[in-house]
């Protein structure tokens, strides 16, 4: 071998690629990286601005061949839906998350602590139905007829308010903070719900912030609910609001027992696929990238132990 | 922040058992404008469709015309098409109350419905409330909605039949001269498809090269279109077969392995969705050679495409079970009110306005006159408010007005009518499959054949060697044992006829 490396040189000044290789490389990786997991993205907003025939000629591209907006025209015909579906995702994510979140720690911090004496069996209660459900049919029939919740804002936000997998997830957090916090407080002065508000809570920002994503996520993408019970049009949550506009696209495109078209409507599917897309994604991604943060710390939840 | 907490909490809580105590109010019963009192009843309409805008004003409208007459009100209660099977099945599952719902083989299951008892037989109601329904169609198509004897759905007249055949471009058959109306057999197209490959660089000539389907060649799939297994429709033996084992099957490999060697179909399979863009944007000379080819189609075609085509049924139509019940409408066996269901369906069948309503809107809204003499209409102001797109849905389509001139000069719901009445029906029309007892070998046969047939239709392999192979692959997987219970219980239901 004749080649001839720096790093065997063992007196030589390291030089410039020696001191900062690694780090270029590791930056290139990365660098790559993020390419791979935004040029999707890049490529799914760039077909939707293309024109429908061209995307089907000449395929996807970084740039639209032809540039058309006729997928956001299509999906805009009826802008009020849209702005309305908005709105009812957003109050259902808010109220949602907020709620969820104040339930959810609440019963974490109750369970979390040593001194509750029916801590175990409200656990078990809890853990059981994480395992064990009554299934769709059941639920559907106690949330029609029961609760009536059908075509109410409620029946968007009540199905998934507790998560037991949440709970037990900050009740693990909880009861890593010491509980010398918990006493000085009480020695303070203060009453249950001045330790939970102003001691275990901002004590718990990772966890809740990790919890919050999660729960804003699941508001957000949820279209399940809304098939189940919501027929009235003005209560659409966003992404139920596209796929029912996509999918009644796809059926009247597809379908063979369609006489001839009324004023000839022509859809262009695919572009329409990718514009749809794009209308979701945006406030998600805002949400992800200000809570991230916290959202790296607590990804180690469990693994921390009092500060 | 202590404040704010306490605030949170208790607002929660309070909005929470607020909500769940009260419930929404109990939801109106439609109507509104309509006059109507006491003894007015309300039926349910529950319908795949998209959720328009306008859905209450037509309601409206149809209680104006239905409460004079029958002194019922109509709820119209659509669901998105996505939507529509998992919310029947928990509506039906938890025993929720309805009176009109759609039902097909293809969506909100009949046959399963019926199994699970959540409809109700309508011999008796039909006879009672509805004679111009009842007399609309002839005794054997009514036969085809018949399960165990008894009629459960309101079958919606419109193409019972599938002509299947080809289209193809107008310009292009011009240009080579090919009479596409003179085409008897698929074989006569191949001089056109090889003068489209030499001379028109930019167009291949099909989208794929399968020519296969049962009814093309007279035949009935009495148990799927997923299984290989069939009668002629004009034996009077009854005799089940594979149709796979046909000569007329292996023609019609052969035929494809020919035209996909020489090149006059794209190499890979093209999903449905892509061939019809790339048919919109003139990529292929012919659109498909095995399409439902029915009166008016060419216009219809045109419309959706923008490509003006020449079209050719390739096939003796003759009617099928699966055909005719194709688009139905039951009532539930919850409905308080099956009398009154079944008027409405009545006029749904039978009354041009009030079908017309339903199916296209109020006029002067959603569309407008065109050719009042000759029932044409064009789209109206606010035509995107309302604007269903599906007359084979709500009740009988050879009401619907003409939304195109073109349609309305060839008389084309005379002309499908006519084809219905005048297509023979199968020998096994009326007869419905029970796939309980070889469940196994339905699932088996249809697995084999969903992997082995496409390529095998459309010449990707070579049926020298995929055929063989592929009986054999069927025998395995119990082809044998379908027939024989098919044949079984074909036997038994011709005996009781």
């Amino acid at each position: 071998m004749t080649l001839r490396s720096t790093s065997v040189q063992p007196y030589a000044r390291p030089t410039w690629f020696a001191r900062h290789g690694g780090q270029l490389i590791l930056h290139a990786v990365l660098l790559l990286l993020t390419l791979l997991f935004l040029l999707p993205l890049w490529v799914v907003i760039s077909a939707s601005f293309t024109d429908e025939t061209t995307l089907t000629k000449a395929g996807y591209g970084l740039w639209p061949a032809q540039f058309s907006v006729a997928a956001y025209d299509f999906i805009l015909q009826n802008p009020t839906q849209i702005v309305n579906a908005y709105g009812v995702t957003m109050l259902v994510t808010v109220i949602g998350t907020v709620a969820s979140l104040f339930v959810n720690s609440l019963t974490a911090y109750v369970l979390a602590r040593v001194d509750f004496t029916w801590r175990r069996p409200f656990s078990f209660f809890i853990f059981f139905t994480m395992l064990f459900n009554g299934g769709l049919v059941p639920s559907y029939i106690l949330i029609t007829q029961y609760l009536r919740l059908r075509d109410t804002l409620w029946v968007l936000i009540l199905p998934m308010l507790v998560a037991p997998w949440y709970i037990f997830l900050l009740r693990t957090y909880f009861s890593t903070l010491g509980k010398e916090f918990i006493e000085s407080a009480r020695l303070d002065g203060a009453n249950e719900w001045q330790i939970y508000s102003r001691i275990v809570m901002p004590l718990s920002t990772p966890a809740l912030a990790t919890i919050a994503l999660f729960t804003i996520l699941g508001y957000w993408n949820d279209w399940w609910l809304a098939l189940l019970y919501i027929n009235d049009a003005a209560l659409y949550p966003l992404q139920y609001l596209l796929f029912a506009i996509l999918r009644n696209a796809e059926f009247l495109t597809t379908n063979t027992n369609s006489s001839a078209m009324l004023g000839s409507v022509q859809v262009p599917l695919q572009t329409v696929r990718m514009a749809m897309a794009v209308i979701a994604i945006g406030p998600v991604a805002v949400a992800f990238v200000s809570l991230q943060r916290y959202f790296v710390r607590g990804l180690t939840i469990g693994g921390i132990k009092g500060e | 922040m202590n404040k704010v907490w306490r605030l949170l909490a208790v607002l929660t809580v309070l909005s929470l058992f607020v909500t769940a105590c009260v419930g929404p109010a109990a939801p109106a019963a439609g109507g509104g404008e309509a006059a109507g009192d006491s003894s007015t009843v309300t039926v349910t309409y529950t319908y795949p469709n998209t959720v328009f805008k306008d859905v209450g004003l037509v309601e409206e409208a149809l209680n104006t015309l239905l409460v004079p007459a029958i002194n019922t009100k109509i709820k119209l209660n659509p669901i998105d098409w996505g939507a529509f099977d998992e919310k029947m099945k928990l509506a039906f599952a938890a025993g929720e109350e309805c009176d009109i719902v759609f039902t097909a083989p293809w969506i909100n299951n009949y046959l399963l419905n019926i199994a699970n008892g959540n409809f109700i037989p309508l011999d008796d109601l039909l006879q009672q409330h509805a004679s111009g329904l009842w007399a609309s169609m002839p005794e054997t198509t009514w036969n085809a909605a018949r399960v165990d004897g008894k009629i459960y759905g309101v079958i919606n007249q419109q193409i019972f039949v599938k002509p299947f055949g080809l289209s193809v471009r107008k310009d292009l058959a011009d240009k080579y001269k090919l009479d596409v109306y003179g085409l008897k057999s698929y074989d006569e197209l191949e001089p056109f498809l090889k003068a489209i490959q030499e001379n028109e660089p930019d167009v291949t000539p099909l989208p794929g090269t399968s020519t296969w389907s049962n009814e093309g060649n007279g035949f009935d799939p009495i148990i799927t279109e997923q299984v290989s297994v069939a009668i002629r429709y004009d034996d009077k033996e009854l005799k089940v077969f594979n149709t796979a084992e046909t000569p007329e099957f292996q023609a019609s490999v052969e035929r494809a392995r020919r035209w996909y060697e020489a090149g006059y179909a794209p190499k890979e399979t093209i999903t449905g969705d892509d061939s019809q863009a790339m048919w919109k944007a003139g990529k292929f000379a012919v659109s498909g050679l095995v399409g439902v080819v029915k009166p008016g189609g060419e216009i219809e075609s045109e419309q959706r495409f923008g490509q003006p085509v020449y079209a050719q049924s390739m096939t003796t139509p003759f009617l099928t079970t699966a055909g005719t019940t194709a688009t139905t409408n039951a009532i539930c066996s919850t409905s308080k009110n099956p009398e009154a269901a079944m008027k409405v369906l009545e006029l749904l069948n039978t009354n041009v306005e009030v079908y017309n309503t339903l199916a296209k809107g109020i006029e002067g809204k959603h569309w407008e006159w065109a050719d009042k003499g000759n029932l044409v209409i064009k789209p109206g102001p606010n035509n995107a408010d309302y604007n269903p797109n599906t007359d084979w849905e709500f009740g009988n389509q050879f009401l619907a007005y003409y939304i195109d001139p073109k349609q309305a000069e060839i008389k084309a719901w005379e002309a499908t009518y006519d084809l219905n009445t005048t297509s023979p029906p199968s020998a096994a029309m009326g007869f419905n499959f029970n796939a309980e007892p070889v469940k196994t070998e339905l699932a088996n046969v249809a697995a084999v054949t969903g992997e082995l047939a496409g390529p095998l239709a459309s010449g990707q392999v070579d049926p020298a060697t995929a055929l063989p192979d592929y009986l054999e692959r069927l025998n395995q997987a119990g082809i044998q044992a379908l027939i024989d219970e098919c044949q079984r219980q074909l036997n038994e239901w011709a005996a009781k006829q």
